[in-house]
């Protein structure tokens, strides 16, 4: 199966680097952005099968993010992560399970349980 | 009035005639003299008087010669005349206050009666000294002190004073009863015979720091009595006289005790609330932070597989572990600072107490008895909570109770009851609450607490286990956890009533429920609504058609009735036409059209007043709202929380409404 695209969201440079590095030694095909409004823009011509984005992050959230890219692609997957801000990771993420994303994951999580959940989402594409 | 007597002039000159001064000397100076003076035959008739007795009496000198004692005077008591005359005869000598009886002017005279013996003829001589005037001073004294007794007896504060040397002249009525003494008793008593020792001494340490300086000395101290802790405000200073002398030492003391304790609480509070803000914002950065020193951890681990170096992989295994053990922390920390309510459930505790007990009996040595009581076995009540959360709170509460228990030997009773009407004070949040509560007690056999940690023991990472036993953050999570569903917790020690162990109760309230299912850690009821402002109508305008449907859902499932609008100018025509139908609006900031900012001003200068949260991202505003206002309430950052939301939802309307 050829592995998917996935562009990576999240304004914390260590860990975007993290997921970069990660992904990419499990053969997938990675592009980075450090925020939602960046990442909208690179979204047409990369044109991933799945977004892994943080939710808070400046300019332009990744609830932004989830609803700017769900009306050029609706059938985008997206896959949200959060530690929480000023409220608790749970609250965001619920917000945006309901706004439409695929999967959410609490930070810190597992490498592994994030190429899970990737390889979970590819099997039922 | 039976016979004549002669006038004093004569009487004068007659009984003086061998006297060295001059009869006409004699009579002056005693008719100088302000006193009456009238001297009577031994049958107690007047022999002679002086001018003074003319003036006050309505007789005339005729009737003068032929008055008796008893003519002239009225004692003022029940004395008899004759008991007065018999006195000085018998004893030389006799005092008593009278009235004058043939005067008008009703003053009271002290008459001092003595015995004239003249071998063959006794006699006796009468000075009635005119005391109206010194009676009537006595008494407008006398009342003057009833009043100043009453002033200082209404006082709030022990007052008293002292001599120098610490021995008590007066005292006020609070004073006497602190002390336990009546105000007669207390004269004469030192400030040794009545206080402890270590209260006396600063007292003698006062007066003589008064005595040096000549100045007033304060100061605030807490002070054991009976047991007691008495905070006592003191104010002590030097009394002088006319002549700049010293002659007592004043002393105003307050019990502060009431005071210094709330004061106590309210620095309490404010720092569990300081604490639980640090400890969320940190906590959330911390889950950041450890996602990438995981996931490293993880990276690396798997590039050095290839290379098989056990000991490197050994080592980013601790790593991992540390990393585990830190986000666990961050866990606990968050349900320490909890404010949102998102995890609770309408529970019946007794299955999760049940459970969890079940849990410990394997944790907790055979030798320690431990048992769950329900009160009331037929009784149904529910409470909010997370389910997990209760269980680790049951968990964390035992747990803590066998670290208390010296040689694993001991008893641990878990208790659950419903209390239809309670009044207590949170030994964590210090603030009152009563009503219809549960409390779940955990109480043991062990070493108590001691009452100087009392007021830290909620405080993160406060522990008195040894190092790496325990983490200091399970009352710490308790805290969060039962503030998280409105509840309280009251810390009993049975260390200061002489008992072994302690008790720790848990108050939630409770919660009425029709709909609730099958109830565990695993599988929880339904929620309810505990929304107090059911039925409010809120107005949601957002260009965004997804947000907007979101609040609606999430707003309807808070049992709020929601109208919603993609453009601010319909939404605020809305407004215009059914304000008095809305309770609160929420708008985004960056619309076509209409800002979220100009919305508002436009409701502000139209005169509506109705509270406004508006939603604004990170650039809208360069997160700097502080000099905007144009009538929003609450400025939320974008992306949406729910919780936040929420919560500012009920405060506005709480506020509003």
């Amino acid at each position: 199966m050829k592995k998917s695209k996935i562009l990576i969201v999240d304004d914390n440079p260590g860990f975007l680097e993290l997921l970069e590095e990660f992904l990419c030694n499990e053969g997938y095909n990675v592009l980075t952005s450090s925020n939602g409004k960046d990442a909208h823009d690179k979204f047409s011509e990369f044109n991933p099968d799945i977004v892994l984005t943080d939710i808070v992050m400046p300019e332009f959230d990744g609830i932004e993010l989830l609803m700017g890219l769900r009306k050029i692609n609706p059938e985008i997957i997206i896959i949200a992560m959060s530690g929480g801000n000023k409220g608790h990771a749970d609250s965001y993420l619920r917000m945006a399970e309901k706004l439409g994303a695929n999967v959410i994951l609490n930070k810190p999580f597992e490498l592994s349980e994030l190429l899970l959940q990737i390889n979970n989402l590819e099997v039922a594409a | 009035m039976k016979k004549t007597s002669p006038t004093l002039s004569s009487n004068t000159a007659r009984h003086h005639q061998n006297s060295t001064l001059p009869a006409n000397e004699v009579d002056a100076i005693i008719n100088s003299i302000p006193d009456i003076i009238v001297r009577f035959d031994y049958d107690g008739y007047v022999l002679w008087w002086n001018t003074n007795l003319e003036e006050v009496v309505t007789y005339s000198q005729e009737q003068l010669n032929i008055s008796s004692f008893s003519d002239l005077f009225k004692p003022c008591d029940d004395k008899l005349i004759s008991s007065v005359i018999n006195e000085v005869f018998s004893q030389g000598y006799s005092e008593v206050d009278a009235y004058l009886s043939s005067s008008n002017n009703n003053k009271r005279y002290n008459l001092k009666c003595t015995l004239i013996d003249n071998d063959s003829n006794k006699e006796f001589l009468v000075v009635a000294r005119d005391i109206h005037e010194r009676l009537q001073m006595s008494e407008a004294l006398k009342k003057s002190q009833q009043q100043l007794q009453k002033l200082v007896d209404s006082l709030p504060f022990l007052v008293f004073l002292t001599t120098d040397d610490n021995e008590y002249i007066m005292a006020n009525k609070k004073f006497c009863q602190f002390i336990g003494l009546s105000k007669d008793e207390i004269i004469g008593f030192k400030t040794k015979d009545v206080f402890t020792d270590e209260i006396a001494e600063y007292f003698t340490r006062d007066n003589e720091k008064i005595l040096s300086e000549r100045s007033l000395v304060h100061y605030e101290s807490a002070f054991k009595i009976n047991n007691n802790n008495i905070s006592l405000s003191v104010d002590k200073f030097p009394l002088f006289d006319d002549e700049n002398k010293l002659y007592a030492i004043c002393g105003v003391v307050e019990d502060v005790t009431a005071q210094y304790q709330l004061q106590k609480k309210l620095q309490q509070t404010q720092k569990m609330e300081a604490i639980g803000q640090l400890t969320g914002g940190i906590a959330h950065d911390f889950n950041n932070v450890l996602a990438s020193i995981m996931g490293y951890t993880n990276l690396t681990k798997r590039r050095s597989l290839q290379y098989k170096d056990e000991t490197i992989v050994s080592y980013l295994n601790q790593i991992t572990r540390a990393g585990e053990r830190a986000r666990d922390l961050v866990q606990q920390l968050l349900a320490f600072s909890r404010g949102d309510v998102g995890g609770l459930k309408v529970l019946d505790p007794v299955p999760l107490a049940n459970e969890a007990i079940k849990m410990l009996t394997s944790v907790i040595p055979s030798s320690i008895s431990l048992n769950l009581k329900i009160r009331d076995n037929n009784l149904k009540y529910y409470i909010e909570v997370d389910p997990v959360q209760f269980n680790q709170s049951i968990m964390n509460l035992v747990i803590n109770a066998k670290d208390a228990i010296e040689d694993n030997t001991g008893t641990i009773d878990v208790s659950l009851e419903y209390l239809p009407h309670v009044k207590g004070i949170c030994d964590s949040c210090h603030s009152t609450f009563s009503g219809q509560f549960i409390r779940l007690s955990v109480s043991d056999s062990g070493v108590g607490i001691d009452s100087n940690i009392l007021g830290r023991i909620f405080d993160p990472f406060f522990t008195t286990k040894e190092v790496g036993k325990g983490s200091g953050m399970g009352l710490s999570m308790l805290h969060g956890i039962v503030h998280g569903s409105g509840g309280h917790i009251v810390v009993k020690s049975k260390k200061l009533h002489s008992l072994k162990g302690s008790i720790i109760q848990v108050y939630l309230p409770e919660v009425k429920s029709q709909n609730i299912a099958e109830t565990s850690v695993a599988a929880y009821a339904i929620k309810e609504v505990k929304n107090h402002h059911v039925g409010k109508t809120i107005l949601v305008i957002d260009d965004e058609p997804l947000i907007t449907q979101y609040l609606n859902e999430l707003l309807v499932d808070e049992s709020y009735k929601v109208i919603s609008f993609n453009d601010p100018v319909q939404g605020l025509n809305y407004f215009k036409e059914n304000n008095s139908n809305l309770n609160i609006v929420i708008t985004d900031q960056t619309m076509p059209g209409l800002t979220g900012l100009e919305l508002s001003k436009s409701l502000l200068q139209s005169g509506f007043d109705i509270p406004v949260i508006l939603c604004s991202g990170y650039s809208d505003f360069a997160n700097d709202t502080t000099d905007i206002n144009h009538g929003v309430d609450v400025f939320l950052d974008k992306p949406f929380n729910d919780d936040l939301l929420l919560q500012n939802i009920t405060k506005l309307l709480d506020k509003y409404h």
